[in-house]
């Protein structure tokens, strides 16, 4: 169990290797949804006098990242944006890791404002294309 | 190079002429003395925050460091908070930055002035230190 933020790596795969990188000084992270379970409703199933509502499919939604800035990592990160890529979250603090990765655009990819007496942090949104594995 | 925010600070201080002159050398971290007498400098590390990442980051946080400044005048021990001012954060320049010794940056926050027990004058200037470790 993991209640403390220590422990938790984004990375994205850059495509040139094959291989992902895990994004350095990350603040805070929202972990993605895997989709928003659509809903549908039919009074022909009409039982009881209670219209009847069935589960449909699944809609993917976007998640925020934010880390502290760097000339490198932004110029890396945002050379992504438009460009569909796979991301992957990670928990590694439980004796097995709990891990998950899906399909997303960097839609967005803001340096936040800076601030005499603080650190220059870096907000970027990715819309999930697809189904998370 | 500087293991700590107040060493670095130490460090500073004492290449800073206007500063280490006035109190002959004697400029020290508060675990380096108890009793440095008059004149004389003592940087305390009052606390730190910032620096959490998810990855445990790369040691940068914002250290609050105190310099006391003790001299046997009020006089004295205000020019000599002003020249710890003027080295560290002056009002009229940019402010400390040596990134070969671990400092980001540099603010003042504030000012008191204070006696000891035994009559000494005591000018205390607050700074933040954005201080990653080198070493």
């Amino acid at each position: 169990m993991s209640q403390i933020g220590s422990g938790w790596a984004l990375a994205v795969n850059d495509g040139a290797s094959s291989a992902f990188v895990d994004i350095d000084d990350i603040t805070e992270v929202q972990p993605p949804e895997d989709g928003v379970v659509g809903m549908a409703e039919s009074k022909r199933l009409n039982g009881g006098g209670v219209v009847t509502r069935v589960p449909t499919v699944k809609t993917p939604v976007d998640f925020t990242f934010t880390y502290e800035h760097n000339k490198t990592q932004f110029n890396r990160l945002d050379a992504h944006k438009g460009a569909a890529k796979q991301w992957k979250i990670t928990d590694i603090t439980p004796s097995s890791p709990w891990t998950k990765t899906f399909p997303g655009v960097l839609t967005s990819h803001v340096q936040q404002p800076v601030n005499a007496d603080g650190i220059v942090l870096v907000v970027g949104t990715v819309a999930v294309t697809g189904a998370a594995v | 190079m500087a293991a700590s925010a107040e060493q670095a600070t130490v460090a500073k201080l004492k290449a800073t002429a206007a500063v280490n002159d006035a109190v002959d050398g004697r400029v020290y971290t508060v675990a380096d003395t108890q009793d440095a007498g008059a004149p004389a400098i003592v940087v305390t590390k009052l606390g730190a925050e910032g620096g959490s990442r998810l990855n445990g980051g790369r040691g940068l946080r914002r250290w609050t460091l105190q310099v006391d400044c003790y001299a046997d005048t009020e006089a004295a021990a205000q020019a000599l908070g002003a020249a710890v001012r003027d080295a560290l954060a002056p009002g009229d320049s940019p402010a400390w930055r040596d990134l070969a010794a671990g400092v980001h940056g540099t603010f003042w926050e504030d000012s008191t002035a204070g006696i000891t027990d035994d009559g000494v004058r005591l000018q205390s200037e607050t700074f933040g230190v954005w201080f990653q470790p080198t070493a």
